[in-house]
């Protein structure tokens, strides 16, 4: 008798409490993984983007953009900002052995986000000076 | 007694509760299913363009053709660069360690659909003159937009102009070899590819220093 009528009982508030908590921590878990991914998704986007840009406007010096130490140029292209800098390479501090002063030129390009602040890319190249073509 | 007087008194806390967790597990289900909805969605209209991470790829993929662009000489250009706004082909010598089997190296730009546009690249093995073409090369689709795609080349100015200027072709390659090709989408300039050789390999070696003094040995 006593087992029959434990049978027709159902669950009890507590256990119907703990079943709840377990569904939403595995709920919480599952979306939590999803947003996650999908932010880093986005994120990884963008940073692609401006290495596209940086490289871009790095591609366009020699070319459209002159050679030249002192050169500052900035723009914005696909809603981000860059800035181009040429400036010259103190060679006794990187200890690159027998070069002319001004043989060798330092280009940065800055990309940053002004809608999102978050860590511009910076890409930097040493380019021999050479005459324009 | 007991037992009617249960029915009668409606829900209890328990039944309560585990309807409002069905229902709240039936809207999270819904709400989850349209936002997944709306990325996969998000994500289908992206992959109609380009990423731009394949952009870094097309990228590589130019420069490391226009570094291996060669030629004879100045004159005659046109059997090893050619180039229009939608079609550049152009005769390129590896020089890596890998394949170095010399090839004509096609970019060609196609339409396909409204404001669907598609950069091409292929690769004809063997030939070594770019006015010439194989049925069927080793292709690629490089690029895909939503706004057009046009082939830019640097180019010495016409009519005794001075310095270098832009052109979508490359005319009747008595100029040279272009100094530089670029790939332009809707009027944005997305990529640019110098092309560093300016004197004749084989030129240099039959005439061996010599021909850095050579006009004949100039490709532009």
């Amino acid at each position: 008798m006593k087992r029959a009528g434990r049978k027709t009982r159902g669950f009890s508030l507590i256990e119907a409490l703990v079943a709840l908590a377990i569904a939403a921590i595995v709920i919480n878990g599952f979306y939590s993984a999803l947003s996650t991914g999908s932010l880093l998704d986005r994120r990884s986007a963008q940073q692609a983007e401006k290495v596209l840009l940086a490289t871009t406007v790095l591609d366009r010096v020699g070319v459209d953009i002159p050679l030249r130490i002192g050169t500052v140029e900035n723009g914005r292209q696909r809603e981000l900002d860059w800035e181009l800098v040429i400036s010259d390479i103190p060679t006794d501090d990187m200890q690159l052995g027998a070069v002319y002063p001004n043989e060798l030129m330092f280009v940065s390009v800055s990309v940053s986000d002004p809608l999102n602040i978050s860590t511009p890319v910076v890409l930097r190249a040493i380019r021999y000076a050479q005459s324009p073509i | 007694m007991n037992r009617r007087r249960g029915i009668t008194s409606g829900f209890v806390l328990t039944e309560a509760l585990v309807a409002l967790a069905i229902a709240a597990m039936t809207v999270a289900l819904l709400t989850s299913a349209t936002w997944g909805l709306r990325v996969a969605s998000e994500r289908r209209d992206a992959a109609e363009v380009t990423a731009a991470v394949d952009w870094l790829a097309a990228r590589r993929a130019l420069a490391d053709w226009s570094s291996g662009v060669t030629a004879t000489g100045k004159q005659g250009t046109e059997r090893y660069f050619v180039g229009t706004a939608t079609t550049a082909r152009m005769f390129v010598e590896p020089s890596g360690s890998g394949q170095v089997v010399p090839f004509v190296g096609e970019l060609r730009v196609e339409a396909r659909g409204e404001n669907r546009f598609v950069l091409m690249a292929a690769r004809h093995i063997g030939l070594r003159d770019a006015r010439v073409t194989v049925e069927v090369p080793q292709e690629t689709e490089v690029l895909r937009t939503n706004a057009p795609i046009r082939l830019l080349y640097l180019l010495p100015r016409q009519e005794g102009g001075v310095g270098m200027t832009w052109r979508y072709e490359t005319g009747s390659g008595d100029e040279g070899l272009p100094a530089a090709v670029a790939v332009e989408v809707g009027d944005v300039r997305m990529l640019t590819a110098r092309i560093f050789a300016n004197r004749s390999a084989s030129c240099l070696s039959r005439l061996g220093p010599g021909g850095l003094e050579n006009e004949l040995c100039e490709l532009r």
